[in-house]
């Protein structure tokens, strides 16, 4: 257990270093590289974000300003956030706020452009893939500003009883053709807040920012707080090298630097399920979002092990290197002499540089952290290559884990996610994936890791690295609930999502989302294996006959199912059929996918084109949940306390410390002006 | 014996230790306090846990305790200081494998320190009993009795839950210390009087 915590210490302080060193790159207006057009102003920042009944819905409200004497198009571009489903994007045209609607991405495209071409006002949302939310918004008038708003929801999960939310904002600087073809000018000008209300019938001890000490956090009433930022001092323009410039002189704040927001449940809460649903229609269908909190009740695990430690040294890991050998040496030096180790490079290629599994013996771990310091990281990312190295490697006779560590995207060999999972299939091995930054192939990583029972762990430039550090330690050094099985008796369910739930590590949530038709008492029982025997946690609840207090729970639904899915289509490779579910999930539902965009045109031209007004309709319902929700009391959503599916606490990183604080020490103020005084009156 | 020596030696080295393991080591959770870890071998960590701090809010107001503390003691005695600070760690340490504790990591100097918060006003109130150090003493135990009652620490946030016990421990520490030293000191010989005196 001392070794796997070790190990996991030294990797975290490694990834958090060289995230620390690596180049930011930024959310931001798009303007091509070397291009006569004129840059536009983010004039107007505004985050408000409100995290309550176990999901937070993020509106981001900004107002690009054009300075210049010619209409212009502004093209904002920011990284997708964890699990978030983008569902409302408006764009105020002639001072009217008009709501988007989803269609099929490329028609969305399409009548953009033609709507660019005959001058009219349009607005555009699509997502490239796994790494940004593009805006475009045409025109932004000559000497005027434009505004839009965009919402996106996402289900808000607490590991080891502290909650984290990130709002994203640096590129991980990993895709290279982007970057030398685009500028970025992420400097807001004017006004710029990011605000969070977390309403939670759970306790919070404290709210922690880590990289935003200046935060302002106050709580509010017993169940909810309030964390605040406001224009804050951005660096100084002298200070970058990289983007375009804003027109305009000052600048209140930049949009390069992730916004990490963690709060610590009290110690000592009991494990719980909790249940969120929706339900308008008492003979129709019904949504719900189930979440299980398992009581702390993994044993810590010892014994050797084998260690693989695959590294990526592409050419976007330069800056990043050095730290990344660093904690590799410093997880080496603190093996057990029962454990061995074997270290893969890859960039095009994949290379060993061990000669088989070598002890951890203080002159084998010299050696080999000499050989990696001279290495030099360039090329592409071979990723397949690295992780098809690793797993020839293992040895069948020992318990072994593979350590990974990218921040990239396999662009070289086999790039498919299909041939990764294969690959990994035919292997026993647990991966556990450390992501670093926002722009690594999230959806890829974290299949891998789920396939193989392992986890994922994603890492922001802003994360806290004493709370990251614990969290995997506590993970890797505990036994894992493998295998996991969830049935509802009682009510008729269906569309349970995720369709295969895999793993849980120490601390992790459950959360399942499903269809339920009809109403009353239910029995969930939740399967699994620990260790290889059989383990099975029950319990009974209500479902309710009608219930509208949460309509997001119907999107993200959706958006869990559309990632379902997604998982099948990779798994299986391409199916005209999975792509068109996925899209008529979405327009359905409102959400932008890869397959689906939000447009926004003038009203009249949503008749005139034939488009629905589905997403407007479901926004409207969502807004006015949302008000009602904001005067309402804080509610429980916790439905076992009648019988309660685990015995015990739901775990914590049970750490300590104390700070005399400014109270102790202004209480020595006058021992020490008195002692000094005494003094002086004896000389 | 008071030592008016123009610099608290000891006081200053501890400070240095103290601020130099913050600044110098990255990869301080190998130093954190660990139950766990110290019977795996690694015992180390029952003294450096004490001397390493979450965050620059952690290390800053201890050690601005720590240089006031260590100065009001240490000008009494050097080995008084030395002797307070091991009581505090001890005493810790104590409260720390102590089966209902349960914590998986502590870090800190604040319990310790209690132990030289105790032993300074002792010396200040036999340099010179006054009802301010009466007063600075009832509020440092009102302080750790709130922080227990509420568990939230006073004035203080730093990244990890705030374990006051730890410095009720450290207060214990600092009083077996002055009660050992007491009895330790030299009786005045009580005279039986001479003939000429009755």
């Amino acid at each position: 257990m001392k070794t796997l915590r070790m190990l996991v210490c030294g990797f975290a302080t490694a990834i958090t270093l060289s995230l620390i060193s690596q180049v930011a790159f930024a959310a931001g207006l798009l303007a091509p590289a070397n291009s006569d057009l004129p840059p536009l102003d983010i004039r107007e920042h505004h985050v408000e974000v409100v995290i309550e009944d176990g999901y937070a819905i993020t509106t981001v409200l900004q107002v690009f300003d054009n300075p210049h004497d010619q209409d212009l198009e502004a093209v904002y571009s920011f990284p997708v956030p964890e699990k978030a489903a983008v569902g409302e994007f408006t764009f105020w045209i002639d001072g009217e706020a008009v709501t988007g609607e989803v269609l099929e991405k490329q028609r969305a495209r399409e009548i953009y452009e033609e709507e660019k071409q005959a001058g009219r006002d349009a607005a555009l949302t699509e997502q490239d893939s796994y790494r940004t939310f593009d805006i475009a918004v045409h025109p932004v008038r000559a000497r005027q500003d434009a505004t839009v708003r965009l919402t996106y929801i996402q289900p808000v999960h607490v590991d080891t009883s502290i909650g984290r939310y990130v709002y994203p904002l640096e590129d991980g600087g990993v895709d290279e053709e982007r970057l030398s073809f685009w500028t970025y000018n992420d400097a807001v000008t004017e006004s710029f807040s990011f605000r969070l209300i977390f309403r939670s019938s759970w306790p919070v001890d404290e709210f922690r920012l880590p990289q935003h000490p200046q935060a302002h956090i106050v709580q509010t009433a017993e169940n909810e707080w309030q964390v605040e930022l406001l224009n804050e001092t951005a660096g100084s323009q002298e200070d970058r090298e990289e983007g375009a410039e804003p027109t305009s002189g000052s600048i209140v704040h930049r949009l390069d630097q992730d916004i990490v927001v963690y709060w610590r449940q009290a110690q000592g809460l009991p494990a719980s399920v909790e249940l969120l649903a929706y339900k308008e229609d008492p003979q129709g269908r019904g949504t719900f979002m189930m979440t299980i909190t398992p009581g702390d009740d993994l044993a810590p695990i010892s014994g050797g092990r084998d260690w693989i430690f695959v590294l990526d040294y592409s050419g976007s890991m330069e800056g990043k290197y050095a730290s990344l050998v660093e904690g590799v040496g410093r997880g080496l030096e603190r093996l057990n002499p029962d454990d061995r180790f074997r270290i893969v490079l890859f960039n095009n290629r994949a290379r060993e540089i061990t000669s088989g599994f070598v002890a951890a013996t203080p002159e084998n771990v010299d050696h080999y952290m000499e050989a990696l310091l001279s290495e030099h990281p360039d090329n592409g990312t071979n990723l397949y290559a690295g992780l098809k190295r690793g797993l020839d490697a293992l040895d069948a006779d020992r318990s072994s884990a593979l350590v990974l560590v990218t921040d990239g995207v396999a662009n070289v060999g086999y790039t498919e996610r299909r041939d990764f999972l294969d690959l990994l299939e035919q292997h026993d091995v647990r991966l556990f994936t450390f992501i670093m930054g926002n722009s690594a192939n999230r959806p890829l990583l974290e299949g891998m890791a789920h396939v193989s029972n392992g986890f994922a762990m994603n890492i922001s430039n802003g994360d806290d690295i004493a709370g990251k550090l614990m969290e995997a330690a506590s993970k890797v050094s505990h036994q894992a609930f493998h295998d996991i099985d969830v049935r509802i008796m009682g009510v008729k369910t269906a569309d349970l999502t995720p369709e295969r739930i895999g793993s849980l590590y120490r601390g992790q949530q459950l959360i399942v989302f499903g269809h339920y038709w009809g109403s009353g008492q239910a029995r969930v029982i939740v399967d699994g294996r620990v260790s290889g025997e059989g383990r099975s946690y029950s319990t009974e609840f209500v479902f309710p006959e009608t219930v509208t207090r949460n309509p997001e729970v119907e999107r993200l639904w959706a958006f869990a199912k559309i990632e379902d899915l997604q998982n099948r289509l990779d798994y299986f490779g391409e199916g005209a059929d999975l792509e068109q579910a996925i899209t008529d999930l979405a327009v359905e539902h409102g959400l932008v996918t890869e397959y689906t965009s939000m447009i926004v045109l003038q009203k009249d031209r949503y008749d005139a084109l034939g488009i629905k007004r589905l997403n407007e309709k479901r926004v409207e319902k969502e807004q006015l949940a949302r008000q009602q929700r904001a005067v309402q009391a804080v509610r429980s959503n916790r439905v076992d306390q009648g019988q309660p599916m685990y015995g015990n606490q739901r775990p914590s990183h049970n750490n300590g410390g104390g700070a005399l604080g400014p109270w102790l020490v202004l209480l020595l103020l006058p021992l020490l002006v008195r002692r000094l005084v005494a003094d002086r009156s004896a000389c | 014996m008071i030592h008016r020596s123009p610099i608290p030696k000891l006081t200053f080295l501890l400070v240095l230790v103290v601020t130099g393991l913050h600044a110098l080591v990255p990869d301080r959770a190998n130093l954190y306090f660990g139950l766990t870890e110290i019977l795996d071998g690694e015992h180390w960590r029952a003294v450096s846990g004490h001397f390493v701090h979450v965050d620059g809010n952690h290390l800053g107001w201890n050690v601005l305790g720590l240089a006031v503390l260590g100065w009001l003691i240490e000008r009494h005695s050097p080995a008084l200081l030395a002797g307070a600070l091991i009581a505090g760690v001890i005493a810790v340490n104590v409260l720390l494998i102590a089966p209902w504790t349960g914590l998986d990591y502590y870090c800190g100097l604040s319990g310790a320190l209690n132990a030289l918060l105790v032993v300074a006003l002792w010396l200040e109130w036999r340099a010179s009993p006054s009802p301010w150090i009466a007063a600075v003493a009832a509020a440092c135990l009102a302080k750790v009795a709130l922080e227990i009652l509420t568990g939230n620490a006073v004035f203080s946030d730093i990244g990890w839950p705030p374990f006051a016990w730890s410095h009720l421990a450290g207060m214990a520490g600092g009083i077996v210390l002055l009660a050992v030293w007491w009895s330790s000191l030299p009786r005045p010989q009580r005279c039986k009087p001479s003939p000429e005196d009755v």
